[in-house]
């Protein structure tokens, strides 16, 4: 996206096909990472799309609208910079024939937290904060413990959507639940009304707002988010894995709210992943 | 003391009487100076604090996602709640037909319009991004309770300000002939809002129509900025907060805080104007 072949034409032309030409990539890349069942969801955070294209003697390779790989000479290129106005459309325009559901497999989870890790990286979040969480389950008393990664669950029935008032948070065809970082106007009310906890606010400055100063706020990606909004953290790491659900007694957060939530967990049945005490001593310190 | 405002010119010598008690200025002594410096004082250290807020985010509150997230909110509720006590005295006591409410309208409604005022500027200050509060009206969007609750706290602020300042109309009529010596700013603005007020009988009758009208239509109004304000609290899945009482509950708080108010700010004007005869 960083890079595109150079063309005659007007400006917005240009920007359509940019959307149009890092859809295709975005969809690409999550079809090679297709079929993964993703664990906590951080595994195929997608920013790599934002990778510059590698360079081969002087030329370099772009995917063309018709979505043909074509190679073209470096000379033709020209730096783009989506400005925010682009950005903000296009977070708002949904996916095409798609429906986004994310699936996380508790029986593969090694609680390990890294998913925590990643996001708040990718987010540029402080420890404390959190876009996806885990939360600490137990079944009785002699089973052991397990986290349970706990991201915002995208609702189809969003009650954060609901009470927006200036519609900074919206839902998308494709399922996606994003929010507006420059529209948001700080009430705190969708972080009051989501049931998932799934929403913090940016009491303070986020923790790389110098670094990312000047850089355009991308509402895809959600970076670099700002000072009083609020943030749910979306990785767009969502992937099409319908069956497994039924096949593993699949279920889903608190369904009974009528919230609607399209995460969907795979319990954590013959689990091989022990759950350590330190782990759990680790995480609470954290916390605090 | 009588009402003032439904007079007809035959009963004026009774009014001059009262006219030249009730217009005198607040009697400025070293009291009354000392506790203004010191409501002064505490303002500019308030709006030091809020511009802190503002530079460094709402962190310097203390407030946070889920315990005391509702600090302000309940701020707010306490001011919403207290502006009720215009309605209360003026519509519901005053259509019943109990007389003595009628020197203590005025205080009730200005009471009540600087509440719902303050209300205001709690949600602002509450606000993480002041600066866009213009969105809210641009881009907003009904089906969010905020919304309603912007539109029935403006349109209560409305109407209350209306219903202080229709009878307010002769009465000013009736000062403005007694400001000889005053500065000339002064006799200006009274001239100005008393938009010529004749007291002259249509003029009364239309003005008692008017006012009828806003006690009715204030009812209606008060009632709702309580409901939309508690059952906004009560759809957030929030421990205590998620609970149907919220809106009864609200509306009777409402009464007695906002009586509270009226009777400590009778005491004031009591103490101050020296009614007690
Ligand atoms: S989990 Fe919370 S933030 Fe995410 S869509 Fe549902 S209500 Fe909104
Ligand atoms: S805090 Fe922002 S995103 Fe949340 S409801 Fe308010 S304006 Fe919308």
């Amino acid at each position: 996206m960083s890079r595109k072949k150079q063309e005659e034409g007007n400006r917005s032309q240009d920007l359509d096909r940019a959307i149009e030409s890092s859809r295709r990539d975005f969809i690409r890349k999550v079809t090679l990472a297709g079929a993964v069942t993703v664990t906590g969801g951080a595994a195929i955070y997608s920013g790599h799309r934002f990778e510059k294209a590698k360079h081969r003697d002087g030329f370099v390779k772009v995917l063309t609208e018709d979505n043909r790989l074509v190679e073209i000479p470096v000379e033709q290129m020209r730096d783009f910079k989506p400005d925010l106005k682009m950005l903000q459309t296009r977070g708002r325009y949904s996916i095409d024939g798609r429906r986004w559901v994310m699936v996380i497999d508790l029986s593969r989870c090694r609680n390990a937290r890294k998913c925590v890790e990643a996001c708040q990286s990718a987010h540029h979040l402080r420890p404390y904060e959190y876009h996806i969480n885990t939360l600490v389950m137990q079944k009785s008393a002699n089973t052991p413990a397990f986290f349970m990664p706990k991201p915002c669950q995208h609702c189809d029935n969003p009650p954060c959507v609901s009470v927006c008032p200036v519609d900074a948070t919206f839902k998308r065809q494709d399922g996606i639940v994003l929010i507006d970082n420059e529209r948001c106007i700080g009430c705190r009310f969708c972080i009051a009304a989501c049931p998932y906890s799934a929403r913090i606010f940016h009491w303070q400055e986020p923790s790389h707002h110098e670094a990312d100063n000047g850089k355009e706020y991308d509402v895809e990606l959600n970076v670099p988010q700002k000072k009083c909004t609020v943030t749910n953290g979306t990785t767009k790491a969502t992937v099409r894995l319908s069956e497994l659900q039924e096949k593993n007694a699949g279920y889903r957060l608190m369904p009974e709210l009528g919230t609607k939530p399209r995460v969907y967990y795979l319990p954590p049945k013959n689990k091989i992943f022990e759950f350590e005490e330190g782990e759990k001593r680790e995480y609470k310190e954290e916390k605090t | 003391m009588d009402d003032i405002r439904f007079s007809t010119p035959g009963e004026q010598g009774k009014i001059n009487s009262l006219a030249t008690d009730t217009l005198r200025s607040v009697r400025i002594n070293a009291g009354f100076l000392l506790w203004m410096g010191f409501l002064g004082t505490l303002l500019v250290v308030c709006l030091a604090a809020y511009v802190i807020q503002l530079r460094k985010g709402l962190d310097v509150t203390g407030l946070r996602d889920f315990t005391s997230w509702g600090m302000y909110i309940a701020n707010f509720v306490f001011f919403v709640a207290t502006s009720l006590c215009g309605m209360l005295i003026n519509s519901v006591l005053g259509l019943i037909g109990f007389k003595w409410v009628k020197p203590i309208s005025r205080i009730a409604e200005i009471i009540a319009i600087a509440f719902a005022a303050v209300a205001g500027l709690v949600i602002i200050s509450d606000m993480g991004r002041p600066d866009r509060l213009p969105y809210v009206f641009l881009l907003g969007r009904v089906q969010s309770p905020i919304l309603w609750d912007v539109t029935v706290v403006t349109t209560y602020f409305v109407l209350s300000l209306l219903l202080w300042f229709f009878p307010l109309i002769p009465d000013l009529a009736i000062a403005k002939r007694r400001l000889e010596g005053r500065p000339k700013f002064l006799v200006k603005a009274y001239e100005l809002l008393s938009f010529r007020w004749m007291h002259h009988e249509v003029q009364y009758k239309l003005m008692g129509q008017a006012v009828r009208m806003l006690l009715i239509l204030i009812i209606p109004t008060a009632f709702a900025i309580h409901t939309v304000t508690s059952w906004l609290f009560a759809v957030t899945p929030r421990t205590g907060w998620d609970n149907t009482i919220f809106g009864p509950y609200f509306i009777s708080g409402a009464f007695v805080s906002g009586a509270a108010a009226v009777i400590i700010a009778m005491y004031f004007f009591r103490v101050n104007y020296r009614l007690e005869k």
